[in-house]
Order: C-alpha cells, then structure tokens, then sequence
C-alpha cells in the first residue's frame, strides 16, 4: 500500500480540478483563502509545513504568486517541489496568456505583469489544457493510479464541455455586453463569452483609484452605454458603488476563485456559475 | 488548527530571541530615556525608505533607505531629546512618516498590502541561512552598544552613537518584522522588568521576554495565525497587565 500523492495548491480552482482528476487517490491542501487577493497571501505556520511534506506543488504562475510563494517554499527546503523537479507544475506555462505587453513593461504600469494577465483560470478552454497538464503530471508521478486518473479526467472533461455548452446558450443574450470591473481579473471569462471589458475601476493594475480617476472614468463611462459593473470580493467595493450610482448602472460583487471545503462542495463549475449569475440575477 | 510543527517553532523561536534580545536591550535606554515613542517614529522614518525603494523597485538597496531615514528621525530626535514637550514632536515625526509612506505607496501596485506589511511583517519567511547572518549583525550590534555605552565619557557622543545604533537595528528589523513588531519587543520587555521586578537590568530584561516570545510564536503555530499580528498582541498583553504588579 503506497501512500496517497500529497499535494499543495497555491489556489483553491486547482484543487478543485485535482480532485476532480486525483480523486480520493490524492491528499490536497491550498494555501490562498478564495476571499484574498491572490498577488497577496499573507503566510500562515502551517504552509511551511505543507510545503515541506507535499510530493507536488502546483501553482498559477505568471508572476501571481510573486510576492508569497518562493521565500514560502525556500523555507520548508523540501527537494522535491523545487522549480524545474518532477514535483512543481507551473500552471501558466501549459495555457496562452492575454495582455502580454509588447514594449516591456517598467514601473508606471503598476501591476501590470510582464508574462500577460495571470487570471487565466476563468477561460474555459485554460481548464481544459489545465486539466489535462495536470492528469499527465499526476500520472508522471503515480503510475499505479494512471488508469483512474484517465477515467476521473475523461469524465471531468465531458461534464466541463458540456457544461460550457450550456453556459454559452444561458450567456447569449448578452453577448456585447459592455463592462466595467475593479480589476482586469474576469477578462478571460468576459472575452470567452464576447463581452467587452471597457474599463477598469483602478487607473493602473494594483494601484487604487484617487477621486480624480474615479470622476475621470464617470465622465468617459457615461456616454459607453455600459451593462454592468463587476467588483471582486478583495476590493474595497466603495468605488464600485460610487460609479454605479453615478452612472446609474448595476454592481456585482463577484468571486474569483474557489472556496474549498473539505468536503469540496464547491467547485470550478460553481464558480463559473456564480460568474455568470452577474449577468443573469 | 494544526499539531505543533518542532521544526517551524524551533527556528522561528530562534529568531524571535536573537530580534527580542537585541531589541530589548536598546528598548531600556529608550525607557531610561523616557522617549517611548522614539521607537515607533523612527521605525515609521525606516520604513519611510523601504516604501522608497517599494516605489524605485530598487529592493537591493532598501536597507541604505532605511537607513538614511531611521539616521535622520534619530539626530531629530536627538537634538529636541531634552527639551519640553519632547514627546509631541516624537509623535509628529510618527505621523510625518506614516503620512510619507501612505503618499509614496499610493503610486505602487498593492500599496496597501505593503503598507500592511511594513505595519506587520512575518518572520515566518526567514530562513535558517538569513538567521545565522541575522544572528551575527544584530549580535554584533547589540554587544558593541553594550562595550561602549559605559566607556565614553561625552554624554553627547554617547547619545549620537546610542541613535545611530539604534536606527540601524530597526533599520534592519522594520523591513523583516515591521513597525508595530519592533515596538512591541522594543518597549514591552523592559516595561515589565521594571513592573514585575523593579529593575531593568539586562538579565531580568531577557529572563523576562524570550519566554514571552517564545509563547507568542508557540500561539501562532498552535492557532496557525500570523506570527507578526502574535507577537504584538502577546508582549502587549503581557505588557498591560504588569500594571497590576507595580
């Protein structure tokens, strides 16, 4: 008897899509709580110790977990998940990022990240090459379990197709759609879906409106003929309010990554729901 | 919540003796002094140059930031240290610095978490290299100002030295820990030698407070909560209620 894979995930939608794939094969713990602000996880005792007893990592990248991760993982010295083993999965490199700056970037971009946006997660079609990097890298590291892996991934796979399927006719009457969020977080979800993201709350990534942005926008906003606003649960909401009652156009606060529990009663599809529950409620 | 981890405690205890004990010792010229807010204002000055180099993204050279700043809140300090109502000119170099850093951090992404981060760091990111070289420069440091304080004669060069030690140590420390976590190890320590056994000595200070620290890192592992926001909220409660033993 071989003991279970032990695996940490830096967020909660990779946990839900390895234990869609992993099943009960697999131990997995995430470090970052689906309310915080995913550039910035404050560290706890016990990531250190995850870390440290965990055959596998697996991180968003494309400088997400810049500001938390490595001094995290420097600290519990475990050989195993260090960059470029067999044990550490950087999940950016499997998926094709947006925004990707053409000149470089330097600091008047804020947070602007030089490899493109990192909140790949929210398009479909990321999770479907996610998943799949994923089944081979837990197949690489536990072949006595390939075959279950193979059949949990291929009806995970059917049941996400049919799933975005689905959200594609429910999300047709707002195809051109135009859109403001607090930050560029949902615009693979909003692209997928051809709805146009047409400004964002904060002026620059990362760096909070001042008055002077917020009127700035109100003035531009007013004549764009937008739909909605999209606000995130990490920040502070008063803006998003103050535009929607100056442009008398509704808010929604909306998640951006998966709360997991131990018994993963949410997962990657109750979070696309939510999402498009904004349009839809 | 989770089992009590000896390799994360041990090493983060570690840390935590070497940064209480070299703190508390200058914590008790800061009392004898009676410029208890000194601290906390020259560690706002401090992290004044490490919001500077969040901003220049000049990381490297944050410490000579600091430094520069910690330097000059400290000959300020220094030069109005016998005048009258000293203690609100303190407090204004407090809020100056505060003010800067909010301004400067306004201009970089995630300002706020940084500024959050220079109120209360973690040591939890320290790792047993950094601790052997934080080891020997706080070590040097506190047992330099320990050889000299009671050789110089000149009680103004005395008290230049004393500022310009003391703005390095929390130079160093307000990047790692930050300012609320070097006040709390600064000024908790010798208030309670002083409650509880009327003396400020070094040893009562130490035999007071590295088991304190030992018990706020113990709470945070134990409860797996920052060990930052911990260790102000141990000393400061073990702080407070001394009061009651004066």
């Amino acid at each position: 008897m071989f003991a279970k894979l032990q695996i940490v995930a830096t967020y909660g939608y990779i946990s839900s899509i390895v234990h869609e794939i992993g099943g009960d094969e697999v131990e997995i713990s995430t470090l970052a709580s689906s309310d915080s602000d995913p550039h910035f996880i404050t560290p706890k005792p016990s990531f250190i110790a995850k870390l440290r007893d965990s055959d596998l990592l697996i991180k968003n990248g494309a400088e997400l977990e810049d500001g938390w991760l490595l001094p995290l993982q420097k600290r519990a010295g475990n050989s195993k998940i260090i960059i470029g083993s067999s044990g550490y999965l950087n999940l950016a490199k499997k998926v094709t990022l947006i925004d990707v700056p053409e000149n470089g970037i330097s600091r008047r971009d804020g947070d602007v990240h030089a490899h493109g946006n990192p909140h790949f997660h929210l398009s479909p079609e990321n999770i479907e090459l996610i998943s799949k990097a994923i089944l081979n890298k837990l197949i690489e590291l536990d072949q006595n379990n390939q075959k279950k892996y193979l059949k949990n991934f291929e009806i995970f796979s059917k049941k996400w197709s049919n799933f975005i399927e689905k959200l594609k006719i429910d999300l047709k009457p707002f195809k051109g759609w135009k859109v403001i969020s607090y930050h560029r977080v949902y615009d693979y979800f909003l692209r997928y879906f051809n709805i146009e993201l047409v400004e964002t709350i904060e002026p620059i990534a990362g760096i909070p409106p001042s008055m002077s942005d917020i009127s700035n926008l109100e003035n531009r906003a007013k004549n764009l003929g937008i739909n909605l606003i999209l606000t995130d649960y990490y920040h502070n909401i008063n803006s998003a309010e103050y535009l929607s009652k100056k442009i008398a156009v509704p808010y929604k606060v909306v998640p951006h990554d998966v709360k997991i529990d131990p018994n993963f009663s949410e997962d990657i599809f109750k979070l696309y729901e939510k999402i498009a529950n904004a349009f839809k409620n | 919540m989770i089992d009590l981890d000896i390799d994360i405690f041990l090493t983060t205890s570690i840390m935590l003796i070497i940064l209480v004990s070299s703190h508390s010792i200058f914590g008790i010229e800061v009392v004898k002094r009676g410029i208890i807010f000194t601290d906390l204002a020259i560690g706002q000055m401090a992290s004044v140059g490490v919001a500077l180099s969040i901003l220049l993204k000049d990381d490297r050279n944050s410490i000579t930031y600091s430094l520069i700043f910690a330097t000059i809140g400290g000959i300020l300090i220094y030069l109005i240290s016998k005048k009258e109502n000293r203690e609100v000119f303190i407090a204004l170099l407090y809020a100056i610095g505060i003010s800067l850093v909010g301004y400067i951090l306004h201009f970089t992404a995630h300002g706020n978490e940084s500024l959050m981060k220079l109120l209360a760091g973690d040591i939890l990111y320290i790792s047993s290299g950094e601790l052997l070289k934080n080891g020997l420069i706080y070590g040097s440091i506190t047992i330099f100002w320990l050889f000299i304080k009671n050789k110089i004669t000149n009680e103004r060069i005395s008290e230049i030295i004393f500022f310009i030690l003391f703005g390095a140590i929390v130079s160093l420390s307000v990047k790692m820990v930050g300012v609320f976590v070097v006040f709390a190890i600064l000024i908790a320590p010798p208030i309670l030698a002083i409650n509880i056994f009327k003396n400020s000595k070094v040893f009562t200070v130490l035999f007071i407070s590295i088991p304190i620290g030992i018990l706020a890192v113990f709470i945070s592992i134990y409860l797996d909560i920052s060990v930052g926001f911990s260790i102000i909220g141990v000393f400061a409660i073990f702080g407070l209620f001394s009061f009651l033993l004066q």
